[in-house]
């Protein structure tokens, strides 16, 4: 009797395992996230009535298991054949390491000219004279989301960019509020990513344009760092320890007046108007040195381990300039501040958004943000120099406990901390 | 005196033992995420989440995904397992000791570390993305086998010794005596066994890359909309995931006190 | 006790295990054994570098002591209090009662949660600011704040709660199944002889289960030794499964190893301390042995 029932489990197994060999046409996989759960039947669908024969394979994963997969699978040979990540150096490792294939010739095919991309951001796909991923939904930081309903009920009148950031700090100063017991309850303002929002247009750099050195001690960046410090130090600017403590969501800490403004992306702005805030953006203050803001986007590549590459190519091309795509994306997310199509046509859009100040070099813009898109710095890449010090600096200097990444390089972060600490 | 105080320790402990689910299903029951101040219970109590869970997200793929891994898997473990225990607890050969406690060593290796070496293995292999590389690292595992063989040392040895001497060879008096007396305990292990594929998580998140293959753990990790993970479809999904296991445990959780009688001995 | 058995037989019926456990078990740590002498981030080609992982780890990097510190004290909480809850249920437990089967069942039910839902709950119930323990702390009683995970002292007694809860229905179990297979007439020639329960549990029963209690010891210590479910999702920030962890407040060193590993990129210098902890553990159990072990065994 045991021996019938445990044939006839091992039977359904192997059905069951074996039908997962059975495919019908060719298949392009896609590796994306969860939070676009919506979207996914909507751009299979439509993806599937452009191109009959192909069949769109969308493997959604968190944001935050993405970076780990991606690596284990990368390094067994199973990577899916469209990856998106953000472009920059998280892209340059990926290539560098070998796993996406240029996509020049699989474009004059398809017949999709790159020169149809606004320049600075096929600029950023593009290594070594060939173009590795196409370039999607840029993101600028360095923007002040600030929550217009608080400021219409105090009567405050709304930040302007032609602030000066000590007028910034007065105005967030107005905004915090703390309760008899002398506890925070609202602070002025909040800024997760002090590097990409606040150095940079302060006009401090992480390491120099040919990233030999590391500027960590340099007047600008030391400027930009008092400034967030005094911030933290007066109860004014809420600590990255607070945000932890509170749940570490900026929507939802935003939605429920934890802080009145937030210096961040300009990507953020879906996730605010979903988490219903009534909010606007400006760019943070100038200074004397023009700047403008480091900015990044997302890429899609197609990695050399697929089978499908015409296809998945394919699937890029058209992901990143169909209109049913941008119908799509734009349906989902609503008003998102930057249209996630970087076609030549919205480059207006995006200057206007940034008022005029991108700069012209965005390689040397986005080294400002160490962290890379979303923080999940893949591959080392050429973030080697950065990536040993960063974190530990990063933290010591925000007041966090720095843990990890101080492997091999305590002994050359601590010198750098020393100088940093003897000034 | 004794009784009172016993019937305190009993109480306190099923309240400190309930109270956790209690809190799962107030937090499924809630509409917004965060719940920022203590609610009893929730009125209205808000039933979109586990809506949204049946009806959106594929939920009774998880469920069938899971049981046939967790099913497959578990009965693999004790095949193999009882097979080893009857060797190393009712027979007597050279090594039999040296090559059981070499093998329960490896109860004490770096268990997740070792989960990069098994995912190169087993996808190299040939099995990832499919049931098999899911469960069969989990058949082999030296926790059954020890289990067991504590068990059988229970097993009067005259009978097998008496049936051996009626000319038995060792399969037969495998089948025939040792397995119809060991079902109690089976019977624990397997639920034990059960238990454990049917919730683990680290494992399928590697190996499992289609959403058609997900298993509940990793189908119910990955809820979330667009603002971050939502507490209340979460908890929602871990109160339905649990619901299989429940009903299977309810009828079933006596024999695993019954099946584990025993002292363990060396 | 046993069959005697000649010949090849008895390994055919081991067969199955030991393949598998050698494939899965010792030659995956082996992979890790060689990978330990190397520098690689798994993409790129590995670079041999001989000891220097083991001396980084032991002479250079101060995270291996802290690393060790937090494992200690999580042991140091969890085991006990393990222990305690065992024994406790498998005696209050083990003669007949009223609601028997019903109480049986409940503390069971921890088991069937999955660690990593259960890690989340209780996440949120010590939040700072949200959880229910500091409103039962701070606002209902007036103590201080307190944040608990924002340091060792705090957090580990936490994540060693979490993981006592869900093995109270394992340890009941275990110890039940030890205390019912007592004889009773042992017991029952002493009650009358005079003792009283708490002198029979003391001299009669919990002697008599020593081996048992010894091997639980031995399994909650492996097992608090490689917590690593449970820390890693208390460890997490912006509720996300895996995300930077910048807390140190549990670095026990199973967390400790997969942060080197995936966080810092460096599956050598992980692949040295996992086998260092191996080491360890192995002396620690031994040690153990001697001085316990050695009585139980003679029992």
């Amino acid at each position: 009797m045991f021996k019938k029932l445990l044939v006839g489990l091992i039977m359904i197994g192997l059905i069951f395992g074996l039908s997962g060999i059975v495919i019908a046409k060719t298949k392009v996989t896609f590796l994306w996230g969860t939070e676009m759960q919506e979207v996914h039947s909507a751009l299979e669908s439509a993806f599937e009535a452009a191109y009959p024969d192909i069949d769109l394979e969308i493997i959604a994963k968190p944001p935050a298991q993405r970076s780990e997969l991606l690596r284990n699978w990368a390094a067994a040979g199973q990577l899916p054949d469209v990856v998106s990540l953000g472009a920059g150096t998280v892209l340059q490792g990926y290539v560098d390491g070998g796993f996406a294939i240029p996509l020049d010739g699989l474009l004059d095919e398809l017949e999709v000219d790159p020169s149809i991309f606004i320049d600075w951001s096929i600029e950023a796909t593009t290594f070594n004279d060939k173009i590795y991923a196409l370039p999607w939904s840029a993101n600028f930081r360095g923007f002040v989301n600030y929550n217009k309903t608080i400021f219409d009920k105090e009567g405050i009148p709304y930040p302007t960019s032609d602030m000066t950031w000590n007028e910034l700090a007065t105005l967030a100063k107005k905004l915090t509020i703390k309760n008899d017991k002398g506890e925070i309850i609202r602070y002025g303002i909040f800024a997760k990513h002090p590097y990409g929002d606040i150095v940079w247009t302060f006009g401090g750099r992480v390491i120099n344009e040919d990233r030999t050195e590391i500027l960590f001690g340099h007047e600008p960046y030391l400027k930009a760092i008092q400034w967030y410090r005094d911030l933290v130090d007066q109860g004014i600017l809420m600590s990255r320890q607070v945000f932890a403590d509170y749940g570490g969501s900026k929507p939802k800490l935003f939605a429920e007046e934890k802080f009145v403004m937030i210096i961040t992306d300009v990507g953020y702005g879906g996730n605010f108007s979903k988490a219903g805030i009534d909010f606007d953006i400006v760019p943070v203050p100038r200074t004397e040195k023009d700047c403008g803001f480091p900015y990044g986007f997302g890429s899609y590549s197609v990695s050399s381990q697929s089978k499908n590459p015409k296809e998945a190519a394919q699937f890029v091309a058209w992901w990143t300039t169909s209109n049913e795509a941008m119908e799509i994306w734009q349906r989902y997310l609503g008003d998102n501040s930057t249209p996630p199509i970087l076609i030549a046509e919205q480059k207006d859009i995006f200057a206007k958004i940034a008022e005029g100040r991108i700069p012209k070099n965005w390689i040397a813009s986005y080294e400002a943000a160490p962290y890379g898109i979303n923080g999940n710095p893949i591959l080392e890449g050429n973030t080697e120099i950065m990536g040993k010090c960063r974190d530990a600096v990063v933290a010591v200097v925000m007041g966090d406990k720095p843990v990890s990444y101080l492997i091999e390089a305590e002994a050359e972060c601590q010198e750098m901390l020393d100088k940093f600490n003897a000034k | 005196m004794k009784n009172t105080l016993r019937y305190f320790a009993l109480i306190l402990f099923s309240i400190a033992s309930l109270f956790p689910f209690y809190w799962m299903m107030i937090t499924a029951l809630t509409k917004a995420e965060w719940i920022t101040s203590p609610v009893i219970f929730p009125i209205p109590p808000y039933l979109n989440s586990f809506k949204k869970i049946l009806l959106y997200y594929p939920y009774f793929r998880w469920v069938l995904n899971t049981f046939i891994i967790a099913t497959i898997g578990t009965l693999g473990n004790l095949f193999f397992a009882s097979f080893a225990a009857f060797s190393f607890g009712c027979l007597r050969w050279r090594f039999r000791d040296l090559i059981f406690y070499l093998l329960l060593l490896t109860m004490m290796l770096p268990a997740f570390l070792m989960v990069i070496p098994r995912f190169f293995l087993v996808v190299n292999i040939g099995w990832m993305d499919t049931y098999w590389g899911v469960f069969i690292p989990g058949w082999f595992s030296i926790f059954s086998v020890f289990l067991l063989r504590q068990y059988y040392f229970t097993i009067p040895h005259e009978i097998l010794n008496s049936a051996r001497i009626d000319g038995a060879n060792l399969w037969q008096i495998y089948w025939r005596i040792i397995i119809p007396n060991s079902k109690m305990v089976l019977m624990a292990l397997f639920v034990i066994n059960f238990l454990g594929k049917w919730n683990e998580f680290f494992w399928p998140l590697l190996i499992i890359k289609s959403q058609k293959m997900e298993t509940l753990a990793v189908g119910v990790a990955g809820l979330g909309g667009t603002i971050g993970i939502e507490y209340n479809e979460i908890m929602a999904g871990a109160i339905l995931s649990m619901i299989p296991i429940l009903i299977m445990f309810i009828f079933l959780s006596k024999y695993i006190s019954k099946g584990l009688n025993m002292r363990i001995t060396f | 006790m046993g069959i005697e058995v000649k010949g090849i037989k008895p390994f055919l019926f081991i067969l199955p295990i030991l393949i598998g456990i050698v494939i899965f078990g010792y030659g995956c740590f082996a992979y890790v054994v060689k990978l330990s002498f190397f520098k690689t981030n798994l993409l790129k080609p590995p670079e041999f570098v001989g000891l220097k992982n083991y001396i980084f780890l032991l002479f250079e990097s101060k995270y291996f002591l802290i690393s060790l510190k937090h494992t200690l004290y999580y042991v140091l909480w969890s085991v006990p209090l393990n222990l305690f809850i065992g024994l406790s249920l498998g005696f209050a437990m083990h003669s007949k009662i009223k609601y028997g089967s019903f109480l049986r069942f409940t503390y069971l039910l921890p088991w069937i949660s999955s660690s990593v839902i259960i890690a989340l709950i209780f996440k949120y119930a010590f939040n700072t600011h949200w959880g229910i323990v500091n409103w039962i702390f701070t606002d209902l009683l007036g103590f201080g704040r307190i944040r608990w995970f924002s340091e060792m002292k705090t957090a580990v007694p936490v994540a060693a709660i979490m993981g006592a809860w869900q093995g109270m229905g394992f340890a009941m179990i275990i110890f039940l199944g030890a205390i019912n297979a007592i004889p009773k007439n042992l017991t029952e020639s002493a009650s009358l002889e005079g003792a009283n329960t708490l002198q029979i549990i003391r001299y009669v029963m919990i002697p008599l289960i020593k081996p048992t209690i010894f091997f639980y010891l031995v399994i909650c210590f492996i097992s608090a030794f490689q917590v690593f479910d449970s820390v890693f999702i208390l460890m997490q920030q912006e509720l996300g499964i895996c995300s930077v962890g910048l807390q140190g407040s549990i670095l026990t060193s199973a967390y400790f190893t997969y942060v080197l590993a995936f966080e810092g990129q460096q599956f050598g210098v992980a692949a040295a301390m996992a086998l260092l902890m191996f080491l360890i553990m192995i002396i620690a159990i031994l040690i153990q042995r001697y001085f316990i072990g050695r009585k139980v065994t003679q029992l």
